[in-house]
Parts: C-alpha cells; sequence; structure tokens
C-alpha cells in the first residue's frame, strides 16, 4: 500500500489489540471465486485476516455450522455490476448491491472484480483497520488507489497492437498468437478490462 | 406420509421428523436439505433443494462460441477453469480443431493443479472441521503432538514442540477472545469427534498450514493463465506463447517462468506426500468406523476420463463405455424441477436440451419468501436431474477411483491397497464417506505425480524445437459450417463434467453443461418412465 516503516507498529497495534470488527460475509449468485480468490492472499495470510483482523461471524464457505439463521463491502463483479448472470438478457434479473431495496445511504466501497484480485480484498479492510476511515472511492464507488488504470495501460502486447500488428494467426512470433486469440474475442474478455490494474504479478510471485 | 422405493434400491419414507439445513455450508453455491428421522435418529427420507438459478444457458444463446468459456468459468469458482476447459472442448469438438501437444501440456498441468488445489482445500478447510475439533486441540501436550508428528510423518519439517506451542497459544488467544467467526456454533461437543488433543491439534496446525499453501499450487494458473481464480483459456490452444531465445515478448513463458512452475509442482507434491496423505491415515485410524455414507458408489459410478496424455485424444469407443454422443445415455429430467419440458415427463439429451425456469412452490409449507418445508411430491429444486441410461450415478474421485480399481490400473490399484492395509479395513471399506475421503487425497497425489510428467513433456518438446501453443486453424468463422454440434468433457475435482453445444449461423445455437456438484451429486429422487436397464456393477 506504499505505507511508511512508522506505520508498522499502528498496523500491528490495529491487529492485536482491538476487538475484531464482525463481517459477515453473504453470498449472493455467485460462484465463490471471490472466496477462493480471498483465500490466496500473501500479504496478509488469509488465515491472519481471519484470525486476528476480522471476526468472520457468517460465511457460508467456510464456516462450521450450517443452517444458521452491517459498512458494507461489496466484493466481485456480482455485487458490483451484477456480473456475469447479469449479461443480457439477465433471466435472474441480477442486481447490484446499490440497487437492492432497503440499502439506503449505507457507505459502499465496490471491489469489483471476477475475482477481485485477493490483495486488494485484504488491503481495503487493512486500511480501514488501520486508519480508521473508509478510503477514498471513484465516481463508481471504487478505491482510487486500485481502480485507477486500466488492464490494457499494463498489457505487454499493447505496443504490438498499437504498431498495427493485430491480426491473429499470420505473425510467426509466437508472442502474437494466443494472447491475440483472448484478446479479439471481444465481449467477454471486457470482464477482464474493467478490472483492477494492480499487477497480477502478486499472484504471479516476485519475478517483476 | 408416504414409503417410496428409489430405483436404486433405497426405500423413502418421509414420517417421523422433519429437520431443515439451511443453508448447507462448506459448499459452492447454495444449498438446502431437508431429511426425516425416525425414533432411533436415522434418516429415512432425504431431500435436496437447489435454491438458486443463474441461467447461463439462457446467456449463452446467440453469443460467439470462442467466448463462452469465460462465461461458464463463472459457473464454479472453487473448481475453477474446468467448466471454461470442458468449454473450449466442446467447440474444438465441433469445428474439428486439433490443439497442440504443448497446449495439452499446459492444460493439463492447470487442470491437475486444479485436481490437488480442490482436494486440498476440501479436506482441511470445508470437510475437517466434521472430524477434526479445534477447541479439544487447546487440551493437547505439544510435546506429544510433535511425537505424533514425527511418528506419522518423519519428513515433515515443522514438527517441533515449541511449534505446536505457539500455534495452540495462537488458537487460545483466538478462542479466549470470545470471537470464535467461522467456528463460532461448531457442534464442538458432539462426541461424533473422535480424535485425541495431540491429533486434534496436529490437524488444525494442518489446517493453517494447508492455507498458507494452497495458493502456491495455484500460481501455476496465474503463470499459464494470467490470472487465478478464473485463468484465461482459448479455443484452439492456450493463450500463453513460450519464447524461450527470441526478443520482444517479455511476459511470454520464459525459463525463469518455465523454472518457478517446476519448483511449485515438486513443493505441492511433497506438501501431499508429508501431510496430506500422512494426515489422511491418521485420521482414518480414528474414523475407521465411518463406513456408511457410501451413497451409490457400490452400485453405479460413473467417470468419463480426462488428463489426455497425447493431444486431442478422445477416442471414446476405446476407453469409454460412456458415449456421450448417445442420445440414450446422458439424459436430463426435471420432474422435481424448476424447469418445464414440452413433454414434462421425457428425459432429454442436452443436444437437445432445455433450460425454461418454472418456478413453483405453492404446494411448500409456509410462504415463498420462508419456505417451511418443501413438497418433494412436487417441484423443489433448480437442478435437473441427470441420469446415465435411467440410472442416478456417483461421480467424483471415489467413483474415479473405483473406476480405475476395476480397470486394474497399477497407479490407482497400489494406493488403495496401501490405504488399506494400513488401516487394516477390507476392500469394501472404500464405498463410504471414508473411501470417499481417502480417494481424495489419493487423487491429490496422482495429480501431483501427474503434474511432474506433464512438466517434463512439455520440455522434452520444448528442447525438441516445439514451442506451438495455439492452433489458427478453424478461428476464423467465416471457415466454419452453417451448423456444427460438438461435446467437451473433463473430470472436475467433484466428478465428470461434460458442455454440449449447438452453433448455428457462427453463433450459440443451444449450450447445455451437465455437472457433477449439483447435478449428479445432488439431483432428486425419482422414477423415470422408461425402462431401465441393469446398472452396471463394478
Amino acid at each position: 500500500m506504499g505505507l511508511s516503516p512508522a506505520y508498522a507498529a499502528k498496523i500491528a497495534d490495529a491487529m492485536e489489540t482491538k476487538p475484531r470488527i464482525p463481517v459477515l460475509w453473504l453470498h449472493g449468485l455467485e460462484c465463490t471465486c471471490c472466496s477462493e480468490s480471498f483465500i490466496r492472499s500473501a500479504h496478509p495470510l488469509a488465515k491472519d485476516v481471519i484470525l486476528s483482523m476480522i471476526s468472520l461471524d457468517y460465511d457460508d464457505t467456510i464456516m462450521a455450522a450450517a443452517g444458521d439463521d452491517t459498512i458494507m463491502a461489496a466484493a466481485g463483479h456480482q455485487a458490483e455490476w451484477g456480473c456475469v448472470q447479469a449479461a443480457a438478457p439477465n433471466p435472474t434479473g441480477a442486481t447490484p448491491i446499490h440497487k437492492v431495496p432497503g440499502i439506503g445511504n449505507t457507505p459502499i466501497i465496490k471491489v469489483p472484480g471476477c475475482p477481485p484480485i485477493s490483495e486488494v480484498m485484504t488491503a481495503v479492510i487493512t486500511y480501514i483497520l488501520t486508519f480508521e476511515r473508509l478510503p477514498s472511492l471513484d465516481r463508481q464507488g471504487r478505491p482510487k488507489m486500485f481502480y485507477s488504470q486500466r488492464i490494457h495501460d499494463k498489457c505487454y502486447r499493447r505496443p504490438h497492437r498499437l504498431s498495427g500488428i493485430h491480426q491473429f494467426g499470420i505473425e510467426s512470433n509466437a508472442d502474437e498468437v494466443g494472447m491475440t486469440a483472448a484478446g479479439i474475442v471481444g465481449g467477454a474478455v471486457a470482464v477482464h478490462a474493467a478490472v483492477s490494474a494492480i499487477k497480477r504479478t502478486q499472484q504471479k510471485g516476485d519475478q517483476e | 406420509m408416504s414409503v417410496i422405493q428409489t430405483p436404486n434400491g433405497y426405500t423413502l419414507d418421509d414420517s417421523g421428523q422433519r429437520v431443515v439445513v439451511d443453508p448447507v455450508t462448506r459448499i459452492e453455491g447454495h444449498m438446502r436439505a431437508e431429511v426425516n428421522i425416525n425414533s432411533d435418529n436415522m434418516i429415512t427420507n432425504a431431500v435436496s433443494s437447489g435454491t438458486i438459478w443463474r441461467g447461463l444457458e439462457v446467456i449463452l444463446k446467440g453469443r460467439d462460441p470462442r467466448d463462452a468459456w469465460a462465461f461458464v468459468q463463472r459457473i464454479c469458482g472453487v473448481c475453477t477453469g474446468t467448466h471454461a476447459l470442458t468449454s473450449v472442448r466442446a467447440v474444438e469438438d465441433a469445428l474439428g480443431i486439433n490443439i497442440p501437444e504443448n497446449a495439452n501440456c499446459i492444460r493439463n498441468i492447470m487442470q491437475l493443479s486444479l485436481q490437488v488445489h480442490d482436494h486440498l482445500v476440501h479436506f482441511y478447510h470445508l470437510h475437517a472441521l466434521d472430524w477434526v475439533n479445534p477447541v479439544n486441540a487447546l487440551k493437547a501436550d505439544p510435546k506429544a503432538t510433535s511425537a505424533l508428528q514425527q511418528q506419522v510423518s518423519p519428513h515433515h519439517p515443522h514438527s517441533s514442540p515449541g511449534y505446536f506451542r505457539d500455534v495452540q497459544n495462537r488458537l487460545k488467544k483466538f478462542v479466549e477472545s470470545g470471537q470464535l467467526g467461522p467456528f463460532k456454533n461448531g457442534y464442538w461437543t458432539n462426541p461424533a469427534y473422535l480424535l485425541p488433543p495431540e491429533a486434534d491439534l496436529m490437524a488444525v496446525t494442518h489446517y493453517l498450514e494447508a492455507l498458507d499453501f494452497q495458493k502456491e499450487i495455484m500460481k501455476t494458473r496465474t503463470i499459464f493463465g494470467g490470472k487465478d481464480t478464473h485463468p484465461n483459456w482459448t479455443v484452439g490452444g492456450v493463450p500463453c506463447p513460450i519464447n524461450m531465445d527470441d526478443t520482444g515478448a517479455v511476459g511470454a513463458l520464459n525459463m525463469v517462468l518455465l523454472n518457478q512452475v517446476h519448483q511449485i509442482i515438486k513443493d505441492t507434491k511433497t506438501f501431499v506426500d508429508n501431510v496430506y496423505i500422512p494426515d489422511i491415515l491418521a485420521i482414518g485410524q480414528f474414523y475407521k468406523g465411518w463406513l456408511y455414507g457410501g451413497g451409490l458408489s457400490s452400485q453405479n459410478v460413473l467417470a468419463y476420463g480426462d488428463i489426455p496424455d497425447r493431444a486431442n485424444d478422445y477416442d471414446l469407443s476405446r476407453v469409454h463405455e460412456v458415449d456421450l454422443r448417445d442420445p440414450e445415455q446422458i439424459q436430463e429430467f426435471v420432474p422435481h424441477s424448476w424447469y418445464k419440458y414440452p413433454d414434462g415427463v421425457k428425459g432429454l439429451h442436452p443436444w437437445d436440451g432445455i433450460t425454461d425456469p418454472d418456478f413453483d412452490v405453492s404446494s411448500a409449507k409456509g410462504s415463498s419468501h420462508n419456505i417451511e418445508q418443501l413438497d418433494e411430491s412436487a417441484s423443489y429444486s433448480w437442478i435437473k436431474a441427470p441420469r446415465w441410461r435411467g440410472h442416478a450415478m456417483e461421480v467424483g474421485p471415489l467413483a474415479r477411483y473405483i473406476v480405475g480399481y476395476a480397470q486394474g490400473h497399477e497407479y490407482f490399484t497400489e494406493q488403495i491397497k496401501m490405504v488399506l492395509t494400513n488401516l487394516d479395513v477390507p476392500l469394501e471399506a472404500i464405498f463410504s464417506t471414508l473411501g470417499r475421503t481417502a480417494a481424495r487425497a489419493l487423487e491429490a497425489q496422482w495429480a501431483a505425480d501427474q503434474q511432474l510428467y506433464f512438466f517434463d513433456k512439455l520440455m522434452t518438446n520444448i528442447k525438441n524445437g516445439d514451442s506451438t501453443t495455439h492452433s489458427g486453424e478453424m478461428w476464423d468463422p467465416q471457415d466454419w459450417p452453417s451448423e456444427a454440434k460438438g461435446v467437451g468433457f473433463t473430470e472436475a475435482p467433484r466428478g465428470a463434467l461434460a458442455h454440449w453445444i449447438r452453433i448455428k449461423d457462427t453463433k450459440i445455437e443451444n449450450y447445455q453443461c451437465v455437472v457433477p456438484t449439483s447435478q449428479w451429486r445432488s439431483c432428486e429422487t425419482f422414477t423415470v418412465s422408461t425402462p431401465v436397464l441393469p446398472a452396471p456393477r463394478m
């Protein structure tokens, strides 16, 4: 998050001395990829979030009990825009979080992505716990610090495309074949294009 | 009150007390279970209901078949990628596209990563809380836990008394905070928990170790597929070029990334061998009385097969008795589902499948917003019921291991013998919850070995000068026939999965998925009206 070392003690204090904030994770029309992404968080580790940062009091996916009978953070495309099931003709009438009746003026932080990047989800939590305030949001309700760039801006193929090399299957350059195939299909790939442009290499390792 | 006989020989009796569990937790998606129990607390009737519908089969109509994978991948984020792989295979089958060997190796490594990851997370983070009691772990002696760890897995490096004491202290602090989070309202005083405190502490520690490690397993998919959960795929191959020698392809597969994949695969095998398998055997010792819950595993099991050694090797007649193209074999029925068919009774082969929602809970007890009890004589689930030649079938790791054992597959046979010997139980013991839990662990071990095999194969191909990862054939819709149909299949972690596609004038005319978790494994009970052939028995 680009914090100075002085904040390390503050974060540690927030993690260890305060009662953990109760969190209810409600699963809407979803595929659980948000939860799967969440548990892949490397810093902080998912176990540290669950054991030391929040009190995850309700989550269908991991809670021990079954048949059990709230700042709101919305995770994933589903909660933000309705995700894949809201695609035309939206046969189920899937509805994003801000259009749910009764939400009123409850502050909403949108963390879109299918799924959202794990470290972005855990960073939003860490930010709120550390600074005791909500992060600055853009006009779509997303934390500015993560959603200011498009994924296209980081694409290593972009120079090729801008140079006019975009016809699939003609170039002998192995680099063009394949990813271009994914890139030119259109519609579906836009699903990925709208997400945070924070580097995927966080999940890839430390190469870049 | 009624008593019915199922086609598989079970008697269902809906007298006695009705118990409703909603939601069923630690699964993907939304499910409700209603059961009747008799005076001996035995379940005599079970009604499972899928409580959401997302309509992806409807959404796909009229879209570009090459886009389908990105939509259907979102059917499941736990078995992420499986539906996408199934989809690109269905389109390739329809259009007659052959993929390069390298693409096959990379797809297999990605799919095998999922197998290991899914089984590991399923056991430690979804299933283990039924066997492992974190509260009881507080009573453990860390020294005794250390001794137990060194006995069951001498090669695992994390085994000192101090290590277990630290975990126990952290757990103690967590419990004393009074904020039990996901462990709240567990049934921790239930006598069905059989592990001694030392084994509970060891298992809880591995719950945390596995939670840390599982994210490493999936980095192979981030490298090959750009991201995970939900990596990128493409019809005709994989969307990751290989560039070992040239300039200008920063981010393509190079020696650094391939080395990283190799290391992840080796670490994965080490974790499965040193933690997962020993835990299954150690915990299994205490639960080997759990020989019920066998489901259909001793009667009907179904596996389509997956992980082709050679690219484009899908000769069904040679390997499989199941013919996914035969309109009489795989069919979906909706007599108790919230869908309607023009002819409500007859099953439909997926190429002719229909997804037409028809929600009606008017005969259920309670109101439509607060259902107290579903009416299983009417429609009661969003799940269509799939059948093979009229039979309900068990799918999944146990089904695959039973098929593999019956075929005499040496790797599977040796693994099963190892478990039976170690736990001192007969072969019949595998037809149970114990067997199903063990099969997941064994399959994770197999998958880790297979990953090494396909990594070696990939490197050999590259060494021999083949860096192709995508076939350009039939990419352009102008080359497609006006009509085509195809089927793609995989073995998802939870079981046999297939998608059927019909393409007309370059667009999707019909797309039907028959999926393991929510269909084969939790569909409705009914008696098919068509003649039922003798059940296949192993």
